[in-house]
């Protein structure tokens, strides 16, 4: 078996099928790349939808 | 006596059996005795005796065997010619089709060439390396030049040949593959005062370089040492 | 004499030898009649192989350093077994720089030539399928590569050994390197022979390994002319595989902008009640898709309870989770509006909480009217995991003159910032590579006098 060398042509290709195949996945999976400003939160949470933890930030001019 | 084409006969000197291939060849250099066997030979005159060849390396031989766009050649004989800076093999060559051809050998450079003669002298006049020159409607640039020093044979020959020395020797290239090469004999009248020659004669080959595993030769010398 | 004649015509002979008229060294001789020169490495005088025999040319100077590669030494290269026969010390006619040279043999392939300069080494063989003749050219074109003029000198032998097929010492040959590296291409003048040579670099490692050699190679100093970076990955190569890369990526967004099925999953408005339309328990009317909520102006408030939005089920993502893209727009008038959102997984009563606002302010100062903000926002939530969903919205606004909000949730787009930064990943490589390369190029052609870079 050919023996695979760590040059930097391996690296990019390897590099190149990352970003393709994470493209892939995030496209499969619905992700975004950059993330989004959600704030996720456990059933177990402390935080209940009556308090005021989240309040907007003003929008005053 | 007129040795016929493919009929054998007994060395003069040293009975070795021999065989003419070629219509061109004036006489065949006996593998034994080295002795010049003529085509046209008179009975019971001892045959001079010409030089051994020298060892080059070369892994061709007369009775190697290749072929040439197809077609199935022999080698029959060759002319070693020695320079001031190289040496170069024409290998005689005999086509299945009865065509007669050269084969160059030189140094790891292998080609095939026939003599051609419709150039002028004049054309290869203040030859240098690097000018061009155009020889059987071909464009080609002077690779080198270089002096004869000595020519020696085997195998079926001219002997007028050998007796040709002191020429100057041009090797043309074209970049397509194309060879030429071109032997320009000084002929000097005796009477002539010192310097003055008479135009001189020229000798053309033009033809191709050619891969040697393309050859796919045969009945070589040995040379497992150094594949 | 001019070498042994032919012994044995069955195989090449074995190595013979020459005697040193000299000093009666023997001179091993492989390449017999091809030899012009040969050299005692005794005596260190060279001498012209002649019928007569071996005439005396000069005698070098004592060349202190070993040759790495020695006399003798055999090993394959491209494929060719080739044994040094020569090793020459050339010297610019017109400078102090020196470099050795090792002629190789084959007496099938012919001769070829390793030459070595600050530890950097290219392997050189003559082509005869191109030529400019006596021409200067300063670039050229040879199978597909672009050649540039690099270096021009006279150069001249100062030390040698071994055998040579040619005069070594007659005249001072002009020579003209042009490089595409790997690649160098010499040009090769004397009064009698224009050569064209073509070399290619190769690394020591490779020629240790090929001849077998033990002790250590010349340390490399500078770039060498010829030598590639980073193993052979050029700028070129990379640039094609980018391109490549890139259009794969763009078919793969295409077939997702294609397989993206862009569903709106509720398209709600949400009306504060005035006078005239009295406020009435928020909750979701029959169209489970567009929905209206008729809002007491009072849940526009921290202190209120948040408003029980649309319900819907997620259960399309290949993966288990798709992406949904959430858009706010309301008739603000400078004035701003927001709304916190919370969306509950009410099988794992997971909640994830984000917030959306519009702004829009305008008037008229100094003979111009202005404006600035939008009365509609949007946001992408991402992966979000299969299951059943209820949405909490909380709205916010100043002075409760906002009539109404509308909201829109549509699962599965496609997600174009994703194609962009892996875009711009893919061309980050090579742009590294560019100003690599081009630092390098710059480096490589400090050495020469025809730079094209500024120096």
């Amino acid at each position: 078996m050919k023996k695979f060398k760590l040059s930097t042509f391996n690296i990019f290709m390897v590099y190149l099928a990352f970003l393709l195949g994470y493209f892939v996945y995030a496209g499969f999976a619905g992700s975004r790349l950059l993330g989004d400003d959600k704030e996720e939160y456990e059933p177990e949470g402390v935080r209940t939808h009556s308090g005021n933890s989240h309040h907007y930030r003003s929008y005053h001019k | 006596m007129l040795q016929k084409v493919g009929q054998f006969f007994g060395c003069v000197n040293c009975k070795r059996s021999l065989v003419f291939r070629t219509e061109q060849a004036n006489c065949v250099i006996c593998t034994n005795c080295r002795a010049l066997n003529y085509r046209l030979s008179i009975p019971e005159k001892e045959a001079p005796v010409t030089e051994k060849v020298k060892e080059e390396m070369s892994v061709i031989r007369v009775g190697t065997t290749g072929t040439f766009r197809e077609i199935k050649f022999e080698v029959v004989g060759r002319y070693q010619y020695l320079f001031k800076d190289g040496y170069r093999n024409h290998w005689q060559i005999v086509f299945s089709d009865g065509r007669e051809s050269w084969l160059g050998d030189w140094a790891g450079n292998y080609s095939i060439f026939q003599a051609h003669n419709n150039t002028v002298a004049e054309t290869f006049a203040n030859a240098v390396p690097g000018k061009k020159v155009e020889i059987n409607k071909i464009s080609f640039e002077l690779e080198m030049l270089d002096e004869h020093r000595l020519t020696l044979a085997e195998g079926e020959v001219n002997d007028l040949v050998l007796g040709l020395k002191g020429f100057i020797s041009l090797f043309f290239i074209n970049p397509s593959g194309a060879m030429a090469l071109v032997n320009i004999y000084p002929q000097k009248k005796a009477d002539a005062p010192k310097g003055v020659y008479q135009t001189p004669r020229i000798e053309i080959f033009t033809g191709n370089y050619v891969e040697f595993s393309s050859l796919n030769l045969q009945n070589t010398r040995n040379y497992d040492d150094w594949r | 004499m001019i070498g042994a004649e032919v012994e044995v015509l069955e195989k090449l002979p074995e190595t013979s030898s020459i005697t040193c008229p000299k000093c009666s060294q023997e001179l091993p001789c492989h390449t017999y009649a091809q030899a012009r020169n040969i050299v005692c490495n005794k005596c260190d005088r060279i001498f012209e192989i002649r019928e007569g025999g071996l005439l005396t040319v000069k005698q070098f100077e004592k060349y202190t350093l070993p040759p790495v590669l020695p006399l003798g030494a055999k090993g394959r290269l491209k494929g060719v077994p080739f044994t040094v026969v020569g090793f020459i010390v050339y010297q610019e006619r017109d400078s102090h720089y020196r470099w050795r040279e090792y002629v190789l043999f084959n007496p099938v392939q012919g001769y070829a030539y390793l030459s070595e300069f600050n530890g950097h080494w290219n392997f050189f063989q003559p082509i005869y399928d191109y030529s400019h003749g006596n021409n200067l050219h300063r670039s050229f074109v040879y199978e597909g590569a672009t050649f540039n003029l690099f270096h021009r000198y006279y150069s001249k032998v100062v030390y040698a050994s071994g055998e040579f097929f040619w005069n070594i010492t007659s005249g001072s040959p002009f020579c003209t390197e042009y490089v595409a590296p790997p690649y160098i291409i010499t040009r090769i003048k004397t009064e009698k022979q224009l050569t064209w040579l073509l070399g290619e670099y190769l690394e020591p490692e490779l020629i240790k390994e090929a001849f077998g050699l033990q002790a250590e190679m010349p340390q490399q100093i500078g770039i060498g002319a010829t030598e590639p970076l980073s193993g052979g990955l050029s700028f070129g190569k990379i640039k094609k595989i980018s391109v490549i890369a890139a259009l794969a990526l763009l078919f793969l967004h295409l077939f997702f902008m294609i397989i993206a099925r862009k569903e709106v999953i509720s398209n709600t408005e949400f009306t504060f009640a005035t006078a005239a339309a009295p406020p009435v328990q928020p909750g979701p009317e029959t169209d489970p898709v567009t929905q209206s909520y008729l809002l007491s102006v009072n849940t526009s408030s921290a202190e209120q309870p948040p408003i029980v939005g649309p319900a819907f089920k997620l259960s399309t993502g290949l993966l288990g989770s798709s992406n949904m893209l959430v858009s706010l727009s309301a008739p603000v008038q400078n004035d701003w509006f927001a709304t916190a959102i919370t969306l509950r997984n009410t099988t794992t009563m997971q909640e994830y909480d984000f917030e959306l606002g519009v702004e829009y302010y305008s008037g008229y100062e100094d003979g111009y009217s202005w404006s600035e903000g939008n009365h509609s926002t949007e946001t992408l939530l991402s992966a979000l995991p299969d299951g059943e969903y209820q949405t909490f919205i909380r709205p916010y606004q100043s002075q409760q003159n906002v009539p109404f909000f509308t909201l829109k949730l549509e699962n599965d787009v496609p997600v174009w910032s994703n194609f962009w930064i892996i875009l711009l990943l893919i061309t980050a490589f090579p742009a590294i590579q560019y100003f690599r390369e081009k630092n390098f190029e710059m480096r490589r052609w400090m050495n020469s006098d025809f730079s094209p870079y500024d120096q």
